[in-house]
């Protein structure tokens, strides 16, 4: 019986330990090195990289997307360069009351500035500020400035510190007399920004809109009256006769308050640039151009290949136009549709479909964008145009423009040059 | 009957875990690394058994060794490392299911027939590696994975029949069904490339015949004798053609020698023409070779409850990507246990596997359950 009962327990014990051999091994570990070449199945893997010349086509140009006005920044470049860039800001009229108080004396005015970006400021800068007639619109031109960015006009210099960072405020106060006409304006300031090189230099800065949420303000400092509840102290409370104060007694005093406007208006002119080549095409500016490129590549790139990089190459027609020292952000995106300037650009919710590439003023160095998401987004979604959209962001923010040859110069058209895997024929790992 | 039970669910578990099974580094190459048609028995034998083995696919002959209804299921389980010039790469683990049988006798008829799944060749892999590349002027390093989970089954058709006493010709179809689930991605060191991922489903099918006798001589001495010719394994890779490979042709003997009723020995050789692949594996740089595999082994079966079986198997591997023919040596030890009054048989086998050449040197241990069934 004891012998039966321990053959039982071993036979049990048998049992048990192959069910957990069992068990643990269904555990999968399968992930190795490889090693090439014995034992290196993707080395049948071809990485094809080429320039598709030619790969651009019916390429257009259009303008008129943003104005100035309604841009994200405004522009001011050093007087005497090229441009030479001037803000125009005309400010929301004050009233003759605040808050229902009766305004008593106008003491001073302040205007800030918000400094979005700025060039070298080492090598000295100022923000000028003039006095501009009221009349200012978006409709004035550069010339139309040129009476009013006079020294007989400056009311305010204010120097653009070393230490600026992006997205500062720079203030200046200015006397009454800055403004001579405010009453008869009817309590309308209209205001000028130039800059200069305080030792000849040049220089830009970006200063903040009300259509790119960072407005410039304009504030009064007013002497209002006020009143407050009668306080009386101990001395007082011994000698008056209280009987005779009422309860609810105010005494009138005078304060000192700031009344603060935004612009109805801000702007920017600049002088504007010489007639590009007939064969160029443009992005950036203002009024904003966008270029329209259709991708003609051989259909075993875009839908039976796997891209892992494409860039695209656009020569300069000429040194890029822009404020001295300045980067235009170039900006590739690709179409939900293509019906000519109004293609909608597509809105997908990964930004990184989007190429992006600085173009420095004044370089004649071709420019590489990737746009390697937009062509791949073709082989996903085939409906989509095989078009690309370029654009300066933020768009009519900079009077820089980067003109490019067309595919009409055969010569210099721009092109793509594409890294992909085919897809056909596969490897084979065998 | 309630351990019958326990192991045919640990059995299933097992195989929900198939997909994902690598077998041998050698899987990679070719048409994958070639399954063997045996048994648990026959592979705890080295295989030797395979030519008069009546739960082995290689003799259709065998199926007239068929007394009843009989169905049989087995899992293997892998222990690996192997060495790849310096590198080595240990704790690979895998489980896949290889083999499946029923059979039986047409009932008043000298006829028995067995269907049989086995794995053909196997070609599930994980490999990652990393290289360098030259794009635009600069080198940029990439990572490859490359990954294929799935096997090509070999579904034999068999029937046996016992022409006269002792003597059993037999003929089986063949037909090779599979497909694997394909995945290559690449990653770049540079940003400015973005990863590749290429997912792709790949089916195969081919046919094949073969035909075998099975001679008894006596109680004590068996002779088996098998010929298997294949056409051609078509891969079509998402619905489109990718690739044909010529399928060998092979013959295989074998012998079952019990000198006493308690022991046996058992011997099979076989030759495969692998180098009819040789043109299509070339233009993938990969070389193809004929194959030959002997096993030895012997059944000492004590008291006839607890056989125990050793086993050794040489085989030549039939594809490289160097001129070395890479070969396989496999060490086997395995026991069988009856249960629920001899209608259930278990039998479990322990590998030690040694496969060198063609670059590379891999270790492992296989772990082997059977069961078989005579319901």
């Amino acid at each position: 019986m004891t012998r039966r009962r321990s053959r039982t327990l071993v036979r049990t014990c048998l049992w048990l330990a192959l069910s957990l051999v069992v068990m643990w091994s269904c555990r999968e570990d399968v992930t190795a090195p490889g090693s090439c070449p014995e034992f290196c199945p993707t080395r049948l893997v071809r990485e094809i990289d080429t320039i598709f010349a030619g790969s651009i086509v019916n390429d257009s140009a259009y303008t008129g997307y943003v104005p100035a006005y309604g841009a994200a920044w405004m522009e001011v470049v050093t007087g005497g360069s090229v441009p030479d860039s001037r803000s125009l800001i005309r400010y929301i009229s004050f009233a003759d009351t605040i808050e229902g108080r009766e305004i008593l004396s106008l003491d001073s005015f302040q205007v800030d500035l918000r400094v979005r970006s700025v060039s070298d400021p080492s090598v000295g800068l100022e923000l000028l500020i003039y006095r501009l007639p009221v009349t200012v619109d978006t409709t004035t031109t550069f010339a139309d400035t040129e009476p009013w960015f006079q020294d007989s006009l400056l009311v305010a210099t204010i120097a653009v510190p070393d230490t600026i960072g992006t997205d500062s405020t720079v203030s200046a106060v200015l006397p009454l007399s800055a403004f001579p006409d405010f009453v008869a304006d009817s309590l309308t300031v209209a205001v000028g920004v130039g800059m200069r090189g305080v030792s000849g230099g040049e220089g830009y800065a970006h200063l903040g809109t009300r259509d790119g949420g960072r407005p410039s303000l304009f504030s009064s400092w007013l002497t209002v009256v006020d009143t407050v509840p009668l306080v009386l102290d101990s001395a007082e409370l011994d000698t008056l006769d209280l009987s005779q104060i009422p309860a609810d007694s105010m005494v009138i005093d005078t304060i000192q308050v700031m009344d603060a406007r935004q612009p109805d208006m801000d702007t920017y002119v600049f002088a504007g640039w010489s007639p590009p080549a007939a064969e160029a095409l443009l992005v950036g500016s203002a009024p904003a151009w966008r270029s329209l490129l259709r991708v003609d590549l051989p259909i075993y790139v875009t839908d039976s290949s796997d891209i892992s990089r494409a860039t695209l190459y656009l020569v300069p027609s000429e040194p890029v136009p822009g404020a001295p020292g300045d980067t235009l952000r170039l900006r590739a995106d690709a179409l939900a549709a293509d019906i000519g300037a109004k293609s909608p650009l597509l809105a997908l919710p990964d930004t990184s479909v989007r190429g992006a590439a600085g173009v420095l003023v004044g370089s004649t160095d071709t420019v590489a964008i990737e746009v390697t998401h937009i062509l791949k987004s073709l082989r996903v979604d085939t409906l989509l145009p095989a078009s690309i959209m370029l654009r300066i962001i933020p768009e009519g923010g900079q009077s820089g423009q980067l003109r490019f040859w067309s595919s009409r110069n055969t010569a210099f058209a721009p092109s793509l040059h594409v890294t992909f895997i085919p897809l056909f024929p596969r490897p084979e790992p065998q | 009957m309630r351990r019958c039970a326990t192991l045919i669910a640990l059995l299933l578990t097992v195989a929900a875990s198939e997909a994902a099974a690598q077998v041998s580094l050698y899987g990679v190459l070719g048409v994958g690394y070639v399954g063997r048609p045996s048994g648990v028995r026959s592979r705890s034998l080295g295989s030797s058994l395979d030519a008069v083995d009546r739960e082995s696919a290689l003799n259709p002959a065998a199926v007239g060794d068929i007394a009843r209804l009989t169905v049989a299921a087995a899992s293997i389980t892998s222990f690996r490392n192997y060495t790849v010039r310096t590198g080595t790469v240990e704790d690979l683990r895998d489980t896949r299911f290889p083999y499946a049988l029923i059979a039986g006798v047409i009932p008043g008829t000298p006829i028995t027939f067995a269907a049989n799944y086995s794995i053909y060749a196997e070609r599930s892999f994980d490999l990652v590696t990393l290289d360098t590349l030259e794009l635009r002027g600069d080198t940029v390093f990439v990572a490859d994975e490359t990954s294929s989970i799935g096997a090509v089954a070999d579904i034999r058709g068999a029937i046996g029949w016992e022409l006269f006493s002792g003597f059993v010709v037999g003929g089986a179809v063949h037909i090779l069904t599979g497909s694997t689930q394909d995945r290559l991605t690449r990653a770049y060191s540079d940003s400015l490339y973005t990863p590749l991922s290429h997912e792709s489903n790949v089916s195969y099918s081919g046919f094949g015949f073969s035909a075998g006798l099975l001679y008894a001589r006596s109680r004590k001495l068996r002779f088996g004798l098998a010929f298997r010719s294949d056409n051609s394994l078509d891969a079509v890779r998402d619905s489109i053609p990718a690739r044909q490979t010529d399928l060998p042709m092979s013959v295989s003997g074998g012998v079952e020698y019990r000198p006493v009723p308690r022991v046996m020995f058992s011997t099979t050789v076989a030759w495969t023409s692998w180098s009819d692949a040789a043109a299509d594996v070339a233009v993938a740089g990969t070389n193809a070779f004929d194959t030959w595999s002997f096993g030895v082994g012997a059944e000492l079966n004590r008291g006839g409850k607890v056989p125990v079986r050793l086993g050794f198997r040489y085989a030549q591997m039939p594809f490289s990507n160097t001129p070395d023919q890479p070969r396989e040596m496999d060490l086997a030890l395995g026991v069988g246990f009856r249960a629920a009054g001899g209608r259930a048989l278990f039998d479990v086998g322990m590998e030690r596997a040694m496969r060198d050449g063609g670059g590379a040197s891999e270790r492992a241990w296989q772990l082997s359950l059977g069961i078989l069934v005579l319901p």
